[in-house]
């Protein structure tokens, strides 16, 4: 079979030794800038983008990749550990994941979330193998009405990260969409809210926003209580999940996996997107939706897998269109283009030794990834036992250098800061971060998609209708908003019926 | 008796009013053409009713306020050493910050011996500029002494 | 006795660690900064990082790129005029953020004035096209379609009042068609709306990949000549539209660099441009035409643009 040798030859490259060793550096320095919040996989790929001059090309992109998805199978520690996420996708992770570490479940939690990376990692890989055109034509189809329609969707989704008061939610999320207006707007070209501090043209960074209000909140909450006190239990359960966790995660990871990787083929919504949109889908299909927020395997398996699935999906449009998703796309793009590659619908024939060795690089750098982080788990549980008196100015210190590191900016450190400050409020009065955060990524994109398709379509609304896939986004957003009302309407139904009987 | 909820609505009103008068300033366009300030107006008028519920529930259910932790002047001196840190760290370059930082920071809480806390803080600087200015190739910066 | 041990540790590490020279003896002793004001992976990003890297050669230093978004290259660009002028800190100097979009709104630098040039090195390569299985198959079809269907075709362009809007808009003017621009972050969103289908036309980045793959139709060029890679594609000034805007990409750095430093930047980096892994990496990502201008001419060419395209869009306004 055709694909079939596709995959040896694949991996006939995939196994040279200077690949395997690249791939290696790769996945390593992409688990360490995954764990480390802020530093993300950006800004660590652009400045090792001079070392892909001098090596084959095959090899940079190999290294290149590995570097991203490696991230994202760190990003889960430092969420489980301390509750702050080393990526903005691994949000998500720090709601159930820190409670379980809590319960001194720390070693299961990572476990699961390795596990989790790996096989949405596998699977994606085998959609990436399979599908890879017919995705492409229909990733092609969302134009700014169908993304106007999803991202709404998405939005309704935000409801589903609220833990406990549903209206203080809603209103964090409003707030998250105003703060994302502040920038330069796309669609007139002038400025909004920044008062003429040119850092804010760019907007609000999400990483200084996400350290902030997630880490630089936490520590100012431990170090407030009795700093003494041994926040886990010293004494961890066991290092791996259960078979029950197991069974738990089974079907999360089934659907993370194949949501994130949907998600990931749409260009600009990504690895946070999908981890945001897969937590609230396991929230929605669970038995006990309450209970989420409190240690739910489920709320880590489900996100996880999504938000390495993405990162297949996010190579489509690259490989098929050599139109990049995102700007760490855009980064490959460019590395494949200073070697005189051109990605795109030619390269699958021109250079099949490409597509091929990076997708079976890809499959023999989630097993490195797996090999790492499990055993690392061990290690990474005994960072709890440090006194949090020494580890509170360490995760202060790397918070800052993360933050510090994107623009080169202290402007961003004291953005990251004030939304300490603000963090530090919100979880004193019971307002949540994650549904703030959520708005505050799909806003601008949002807005944006809503603007453009009234240009395209000269202010007419029936363009929201007249096209198959935004129609059925908005079927969707409609039934999830009516969704609450309707069991409202059964329940108080059955109560009456019950009545009834009783007379 | 004003409880917490109360005040914090009363904040997020106060921010939802400025947002809006930002935003009509902006230009509304119209509705075939949304201008800048068009959504912005919207979510603020959103987030003002929203603060107006939380307010309203707030008054009627009376709960109790959580309060300040026992060390809340802890997490001053802690957000204070960060923001000194933030504004002299190009000035006195990323090494002394750090340094001068560490020691701030491991000094808020006992047992305060100084020979660790020397010790703890140049291990911590030693270690972060080989990890982040030497493998990572951030840029970190260097201040006046030019280190 | 443990203090002494602390206070030698605290010698070493204060003498070991800061290696790196005091003072400022010779240019360059530390690595420079590259601003680049738009994505990477973009065609002036790949561009100033391919010089960058040449030029580390006759700099002696390592050059680092970063990346500022935002605002048709403004954010990038007030970057650079906001940073200190030590010879460390350059910049990307591209069309959009210092020829048109200071025109039409307030930049909090001024593009002439807060900035110094360095050398041209590249010209800024747009084109207007079309997804292959468009029925337009020159750029004369799309205007006399527009003319007689006002308000129909669209057109994707990168930023409002960037330099292919107002050149579009322009063009719309002068031939009496009345067509809709649609703003997008940046070229990739624009190619992927246009290949879906969602707007008739780009204005943007021209991409090799997909116009060798047939999927894509460019119907002109905003250069000033032929391109020699593509010599097929005509331009949009021997098709009779006037094309004031002057394309170009450099690099630059922010006024009052001393001038020894200056010199030294502008040797080096003219000297990357001669090399000949400068022209073949140029070749071989065939994003872009080289095209060189010393730092003389090219700070001549920049005011005087600026005046014209200052005047043209006074015009455009009316």
């Amino acid at each position: 079979m055709d694909l079939f040798q596709n995959i040896l030859f694949g991996f006939q490259v995939a196994l040279q030794p200077i690949n395997l060793l690249y791939c290696f550096i790769g996945v390593f320095i992409g688990t360490l800038i995954g764990v480390l919040p802020g530093i993300g996989p950006v800004g660590t790929m652009a400045i090792l983008f001079p070392i892909t001059f001098k090596i084959a090309p095959v090899t940079a992109i190999i290294m290149l990749a590995g570097i991203y998805y490696g991230a994202m199978y760190g990003g889960s520690t430092t969420s489980i550990l301390v509750n702050i996420p080393g990526e903005a996708a691994s949000v998500v992770t720090c709601l159930d994941g820190y409670q379980m570490a809590r319960q001194g479940r720390a070693g299961p939690a990572l476990g699961i979330a390795a596990f989790s990376s790996f096989i949405a990692g596998t699977l994606s890989l085998v959609g990436l193998m399979l599908l890879t055109i017919p995705l492409a034509e229909a990733a092609l189809k969302f134009g700014p009405p169908e993304y106007f329609a999803v991202m709404s969707l998405g939005l309704t989704l935000v409801t589903y990260l609220a833990r406990q008061s549903m209206i203080k939610a809603l209103a964090m999320a409003v707030l998250g969409l105003m703060l994302s207006f502040i920038g330069l707007d796309l669609i007139t070209g002038e400025p909004r809210f920044t008062y003429n501090i040119p850092e804010l043209l760019d907007g609000i960074g999400v990483v200084p926003l996400v350290v902030g209000v997630f880490g630089i909140s936490e520590v100012l909450v431990n170090v407030e209580i009795e700093i003494q006190r041994t926040t886990y239990k010293a004494r961890i359960s066991n290092l791996l999940p259960t078979l029950q966790d197991w069974k738990d995660s089974a079907n999360p990871i089934l659907r993370g996996s194949l949501l994130g990787f949907l998600i990931g083929i749409l260009p600009g919504a990504g690895s946070i997107l999908a981890s945001f949109a897969s937590y609230a889908l396991e929230k929605r299909c669970s038995r006990t939706p309450e209970k989420f927020g409190s240690g739910m395997i489920e709320g880590v398996a489900g996100p996880e897998s999504a938000n390495n699935s993405a990162v297949s999906g996010g190579f489509i449009p690259l490989f098929t269109l050599g139109i990049p998703s995102n700007a760490i796309m855009a980064l490959l793009l460019g590395a494949m283009l200073i070697h005189g590659l051109q990605p795109g619908p030619m390269l699958l024939s021109e250079h099949p030794a490409l597509f091929w060795g990076v997708v079976a690089s890809m499959y023999v750098g989630n097993f490195m990834l797996l090999a790492l982080n499990l055993p690392l788990i061990g290690l990474w549980v005994q960072v709890l036992k440090v006194p949090y008196r020494i580890l509170f100015p360490l995760i202060l210190l790397f918070c800052l250098i993360g933050s510090y590191s994107l623009n080169n900016s202290t402007v961003d450190v004291l953005i990251m800061i004030i939304f300490g400050i603000v963090g530090y409020f919100m979880r004193k009065f019971g307002y949540e971060g994650a549904p703030m955060v959520m708005a505050f990524i799909l806003g601008p994109m949002w807005e944006s998609a809503l603007r453009q398709s009234l240009l395209m379509s000269k202010g007419r609304f029936s363009i929201f209708l007249n096209r198959p896939i935004s129609l059925v986004a908005f079927i969707l957003t409609l039934a999830l908003l009516l969704s609450p009302t309707l069991s409202f309407i059964r329940e108080k139904k059955e109560v009456l019926k019950v009545l009834e009987k009783e007379e | 008796m004003r409880n917490d909820d109360q005040v914090t609505s009363l904040f997020l009103l106060a921010f939802a009013i400025f947002f809006s008068i930002e935003s009509l300033r902006l230009g509304m366009g119209t509705l075939r053409e949304p201008g800048a300030g068009f959504i912005p107006f919207i979510s603020s008028v959103l987030l003002g009713c929203l603060s107006i519920c939380i307010f309203i529930i707030a008054t009627l259910k009376k709960k109790a306020s959580p309060g300040f932790g026992k060390d809340w002047k802890k997490g001053l001196w802690v957000l204070g050493g960060l923001l000194i840190y933030d504004l002299l760290l190009e000035r006195l370059g990323f090494l002394i910050s750090t340094f001068l930082f560490m020691i701030l920071a491991l000094l808020s809480f006992p047992p305060r011996r100084l020979a660790s806390i020397l010790l703890v803080s140049s291990l911590t600087v030693i270690i972060s500029y080989l990890i982040f200015g030497v493998w990572l190739k951030v840029q970190l910066p260097k201040g006046i002494l030019g280190i | 006795m443990r203090t002494y041990f602390v206070l030698v540790l605290l010698l070493i590490t204060f003498t070991i660690v800061p290696g790196p020279a005091l003072g400022q003896s010779d240019f360059p002793n530390k690595p420079i900064t590259v601003i680049v004001p738009f994505g990477p992976g973009g065609a002036a990003d790949l561009t100033s990082r391919l010089i960058g890297k040449v030029a580390e050669k006759y700099l002696g230093q390592s050059v680092v790129v970063v990346n500022k978004t935002g605002g048709a290259g403004t954010v990038g660009t007030a970057a650079l005029a906001a940073a200190k002028p030590d010879g460390y800190t350059l910049g990307t100097l591209v069309t959009s953020p210092i020829m048109t979009v200071p025109h039409v709104i307030k930049v909090t630098y001024h593009p002439v004035k807060d900035l110094e040039a360095i050398i041209q090195h590249s010209i800024l390569n747009f084109g207007v096209s079309v997804r292959s299985d468009s029925p337009f198959m020159t750029f004369k079809e799309i205007i006399e379609y527009a003319r007689k269907n006002p308000g129909v075709v669209t057109y994707g362009t990168s930023g409002t009042n960037s330099a292919q809007h107002i050149l579009m808009e322009q063009i719309a003017r002068e031939q009496k068609v009345e067509w809709i621009q649609v703003p997008f972050k940046g070229g990739p969103e624009i190619l992927s709306a246009m290949m879906g289908g969602h707007v008739s036309m780009a204005a943007t980045d021209f991409s090799p990949s997909l116009y060798k793959a047939k999927k894509m139709r460019t119907l002109a060029m905003f250069l000033n000549e032929r391109w020699s890679e593509h010599p097929d594609i005509p331009t949009l000034k021997e098709l009779g539209y006037q094309v004031p805007v002057p394309y170009f990409v450099g690099v630059g750095a922010p006024k009052g660099v001393p001038e020894p430093i200056m010199k030294k930047l502008e040797d080096s980096f003219t000297k990357a441009y001669q090399d000949p892994e400068f022209s073949q990496g140029m070749k071989t990502m065939g994003l872009l035409p080289a095209f060189y201008r010393n730092r003389k001419d090219f700070s001549a060419f920049i005011a005087k643009s600026f005046e014209e395209m200052g005047r043209y869009i006074q015009e455009l306004k009316k």
